[in-house]
């Protein structure tokens, strides 16, 4: 079995920590963790140059969160059109910001999420694999942790990459917001439930990566 | 030495912010052609969903706006930082750049790598807007290289974390390259997520996700203590960052060498705007006479709403340099971060 070691933003104090951790778990299960995924520029750059050193041993992928493509269920029309995502948007010589990014480190696969119902990934290059996450889809996170402020003083709470105690694992919140569209809030990160099945077109296979995020909310 | 940098959307103001002490301000626009090309949900900016509240003005407003600040000896920014720009844009967005360079505009704030090298090539500073997410010095790094000028940091670093990624680039800085320019929050509209990967639309007549879940209902699940989960889900939605602040952190910023502080909010009124650039120019003006944060935190002046925005604490932007709000004359400074 391969493992894909997926990487988050990683802020500024827990970088040195997270580097060392991540290339010391490449290191030992080498051969068992043949791909990192990104999520941001800095570690693209970092990871690219490894992975081209590892002479195709270890692959990039780019993360979910490098498209920030707008995905919005509130709307009834927006997630129903058929969306080619902004990485995939050429411009009138044909070149697309994927195609600038090729030119720096191999990229080997791009992760979406099910944000519309109707993915149009036909100008996706030829040797990148697509990977579409589901059920759930992202919306948005952030830095600031709701749970991990669980009983502080008020004049304690809600400071960014605050050492916690693990609410998460004990705390959820559905919220039901203005508009009738429920979120759900797993750890620092919001996500919904698409009512739509996402279709992915104009590729030849596509990865589905299931994060079993209802399971854990239940 | 850092200067207010502050909202601009009523172009009748120009000369009230530079008497508050603006050195640079920055605004975007609207353009019908834009979403006639792209279509209805393509955002020219981040503020593009709440229409003419936040962009009141055309691209022709905007370029007279900018020869306007350029002849008073100002700087004027344009926001080109919506999440996500695809490359079907590029033709349109070149074109607003070469427009805006023509007629005196700084520099534009842009919200990913796509554009750096066409902006550069106008001529234009290079901003890198906190929608780019410069969370670590690598990411940091990674703009340098692509031509930024200057980094917006995110609202949701603290001290300690800026410091590092304002040191750890300049470790790693080209030979004779220019020094890089850093931006920072300072006053007005918080957020409780990170802006630069908060992906629901930004307006749409809907409001933002914050928004959206700060006043819809909440279901709370929870193994341990359902009571204390409501408690801190109440403060959450109900008080934090309802008017945010930096003012505290000010004297730390001018240490590292900040550039701008950020007055935020496009859509809010020009009372209020002029009002918190009035503060930070007051308050900077403090800060560079005191020789530790401590003096700066005890010579500041407390905020003018102070009750709203200081009490509780749940306001600041950076709580670790917050100053102690007391009775008397002689407030305690707070722990540093």
């Amino acid at each position: 079995m391969a493992l894909t070691l997926v990487l988050p933003i990683v802020p500024q104090g827990l970088l040195r920590q997270v580097e060392e951790r991540a290339a010391e778990l490449v290191e030992q299960a080498e051969g068992t963790i043949d791909e990192v995924t990104v999520n941001d520029y800095g570690a693209f750059m970092k990871w690219g140059s490894i992975a081209q050193e590892s002479g195709g041993k270890l692959h990039l992928n780019l993360g979910r969160l490098i498209g920030k493509d707008t995905r919005d269920p509130r709307d009834p029309d927006y997630p129903h059109i058929s969306y080619r995502p902004q990485l995939l948007q050429a411009d009138a010589w044909g070149g697309t910001h994927l195609d600038r990014l090729l030119q720096t480190q191999p990229i080997a696969g791009l992760e979406l999420d099910p944000t519309h119902a109707l993915l149009d990934l036909s100008s996706l290059p030829a040797g990148i694999e697509p990977a579409l996450y589901g059920p759930l889809c992202y919306q948005s996170t952030g830095q600031i942790c709701e749970f991990a402020s669980i009983g502080l003083l008020e004049e304690e709470k809600f400071r960014p990459n605050a050492p916690c105690k693990r609410q998460c694992l004990r705390n959820a919140i559905r919220y039901t917001g203005a508009s009738g569209v429920e979120y759900c809030k797993l750890g620092r990160t919001m996500w919904f439930d698409p009512d739509w099945r996402t279709q992915v077109v104009g590729v030849p296979s596509l990865r589905r990566v299931n994060a079993p995020l209802l399971e854990v909310l239940g | 030495m850092g200067a207010p940098l502050v909202p601009l959307n009523d172009l009748t103001q120009i000369d009230r912010y530079i008497a508050a002490g603006a050195e640079e301000l920055y605004m975007g626009f609207y353009d019908p052609s834009w979403n006639a090309a792209f279509g209805p949900y393509a955002d020219l900016n981040r503020m593009s969903g709440f229409g003419t509240e936040a962009n009141a003005y055309t691209l022709e407003n905007v370029m007279w706006a900018a020869g306007a600040v350029a002849a008073r000896g100002r700087r004027l920014y344009v926001t080109f930082n919506t999440a996500a720009y695809g490359a079907d844009k590029s033709g349109c967005v070149v074109r607003y750049f070469s427009l805006l360079a023509s007629t005196g505009a700084a520099g534009v704030i842009l919200s990913g790598p796509e554009f750096m090298d066409a902006a550069k090539e106008c001529g234009l500073q290079v901003v890198a807007s906190t929608m780019c997410a410069v969370y670590n010095h690598q990411i940091a790094a990674f703009y340098r290289d692509c031509g930024a000028d200057r980094i917006i940091l995110p609202r949701d670093l603290s001290l300690a974390d800026i410091r590092a990624i304002v040191d750890g680039l300049a470790q790693t800085a080209p030979e004779g390259a220019a020094p890089m320019e850093y931006e920072v929050f300072c006053m007005r509209n918080g957020c409780v997520f990170s802006d630069s990967h908060c992906l629901g639309m930004h307006g749409m007549g809907r409001g933002a996700l914050c928004g959206e879940i700060r006043v819809g209902a909440r279901k709370l699940r929870s193994s341990q203590d359902v009571g204390a989960l409501r408690e801190n889900s109440d403060v959450w939605c109900r008080s934090f960052h309802t008017h945010a602040c930096g003012l505290c952190a000010l004297w730390d910023f001018e240490q590292m060498g900040i550039s701008a502080y950020k007055v935020v909010g496009r859509g809010d009124m020009s009372d209020a705007i002029a009002e918190d650039t009035q503060l930070i120019t007051d308050e900077l003006a403090i800060a560079r006479n005191c020789s530790t944060r401590e003096e700066y935190l005890r010579r500041m002046r407390p905020h003018p709403y102070a009750e709203q925005v200081c009490v509780r604490g749940l306001n600041c932007y950076y709580p670790e340099s917050r100053r102690v709000v007391g009775d008397g004359a002689e407030d305690a400074p707070s722990e540093g971060g």
